[in-house]
């Protein structure tokens, strides 16, 4: 036993046991990351496409089950366009979307296009946060907002997921304006009348004040990148007018 | 048993049968109320009940496991890496509780993930593999783990319920009758003062039904 004691204690045998040890548990790790592997990249999709359904209400208004959700955003949407900022070199990602179905020949009908979406992500008070915007076709004013992924306080900050803040953002007007300090201004006092901050403004979540005061600031950032790229966009070809 | 190891009297006990290792778990050495233990993530996830109850299903998943592979491997386990070797067996068994939480239920782990893999260094783990699978066989290390898991989940369940009814008005998300009517939020529950609170009651009401713990004379010190 002395003997057994001793050999278990040497160094050599430490480093093999925990050597095998972590390959073997690493392996039975890897099993399960790669059977779901699948599993959550499509969740991901799920979730990204019901985003799209709502933010564009290309379900017409009805109710839809999460799973369809793909085909009506293949069927609305085209994803092959790409900006980028001149100032930055951002790349904005454009998900255009069209009222009327994808035509057997791939194209879309031009004058059914809803409006662009992109991705916007930035530090909230306490992790990124991430989501989708909804522009008119002239990147002038909103057409709704997503969150994706946030971890503020739940039933403070994390209150900007719910429908009722969100729909605030519908119809906010956000061209640029030089003598409009800010494009988005989501704040608990509201602008004076007759300024240009009046289209503009959201009011800000009571309790949740520095999660709208980090929403504010990289909803602005996002967007001036996002205006810039959509404002040097060269004639922009999305995929319907090529097969026009 | 040597030197090295960090246990309590209680944990050291040698169990008679798994019946009384269970209650040791859940009562006599609950790891909320008695150890103390795992209370940063009672703090953390106790404020929506769906979300505690897919933390506890993991702790009690890793908690059991860990003691069970500890105990199959203590014979074999060098002292001086024993400690990496429990880190390393809690990790994989968290893991996959993490990855299968994202699998079959993305929207919660998008709240606890975070929590979630915390679990790793969840005190309830390491302290009942040092202090009980170390020292003891698999199958009363297994209801060991159990027992410890469910004990926790317990003081969760019940700190939960309460967070979520007063901060949401809801119970697992359905909210409570006539919720606009009469209720009105209490944000303090939402926030971790909120969970302070209600754990300190929690284990003044625990402590006041099963004895204060408290030595009585004549008792081993530990």
């Amino acid at each position: 036993m002395a003997g057994k004691t001793r050999d278990i204690n040497s160094p050599g045998f430490a480093l093999a046991f925990i050597g095998a040890l972590a390959v073997i548990l690493a392996a039975a790790v890897s099993v399960i990351q790669v059977t779901t592997v699948k599993v959550v990249a499509g969740n991901e999709s799920l979730r990204r496409s019901a985003v799209l359904v709502e933010l564009f209400d290309l379900a017409g208004g009805q109710a839809f089950d999460r799973k369809d959700a793909p085909a009506i955003v293949e069927k609305h949407t085209d994803q092959t366009m790409t900006i980028a900022d001149p100032k930055t070199g951002r790349k904005f990602p454009l998900v255009t979307a069209y009222r009327e179905p994808r035509r057997s020949d791939g194209g879309f009908n031009p004058e059914s296009l809803i409006g662009y979406a992109f991705e916007f992500d930035g530090l909230g008070f306490w992790a990124p946060i991430r989501g989708m915007l909804a522009v008119s076709p002239k990147a002038d004013s909103v057409i709704g907002i997503a969150f994706t992924d946030q971890k503020e306080t739940p039933g403070l900050g994390g209150r900007i997921e719910e429908k009722w803040f969100r729909e605030k953002f519908a119809g906010l007007s956000i061209f640029v304006e030089p003598k409009a300090p800010k494009l988005i201004n989501i704040s608990l006092q509201e602008p004076p009348s007759g300024t240009h901050m009046v289209n503009r403004h959201v009011d800000a979540i009571s309790g949740a004040t520095q999660t709208c005061m980090a929403l504010d600031r990289l909803l602005n950032e996002n967007l001036e990148s996002f205006q810039r790229a959509f404002g040097n966009r060269a004639a922009p070809q999305p995929q319907a007018e090529k097969h026009d | 048993m040597t030197e090295e190891t960090t246990t309590t009297p209680q944990a050291v006990a040698k169990p008679k049968k798994p019946a009384g290792t269970l209650r040791r778990g859940i009562l006599d050495e609950n790891p909320i109320f008695r150890q103390v233990l795992g209370i940063c993530s009672t703090l953390a996830v106790t404020n929506l009940l769906f979300n505690t109850l897919l933390m506890c299903a993991g702790l009690i998943w890793a908690t059991a496991l860990t003691n069970l592979t500890v105990s199959l491997l203590r014979n074999y386990m060098p002292r001086r890496v024993r400690m990496i070797a429990e880190v390393l067996i809690a990790a994989c068994f968290v893991m996959m509780v993490d990855t299968a939480i994202r699998a079959l239920f993305p929207d919660a782990h998008k709240i606890i993930g975070p929590y979630v893999g915390l679990i790793i260094t969840n005190c309830i783990i390491m302290g009942r593999a040092e202090a009980f699978a170390m020292q003891n066989p698999p199958l009363p290390s297994l209801v060991d783990g159990i027992a410890n898991g469910v004990g926790y989940s317990l003081v969760l369940i019940a700190i939960a319920c309460f967070r979520e009814t007063l901060g949401f008005g809801t119970v697992l998300g359905y909210p409570l009758p006539l919720r606009d009517m009469w209720w009105h939020q209490w944000v303090i529950m939402i926030m971790p003062p909120g969970a302070f609170f209600t754990l300190a009651g929690a284990v003044w009401i625990a402590r006041h039904y099963t004895g204060d713990g408290a030595q009585k004379p004549g008792e081993a010190k530990p």
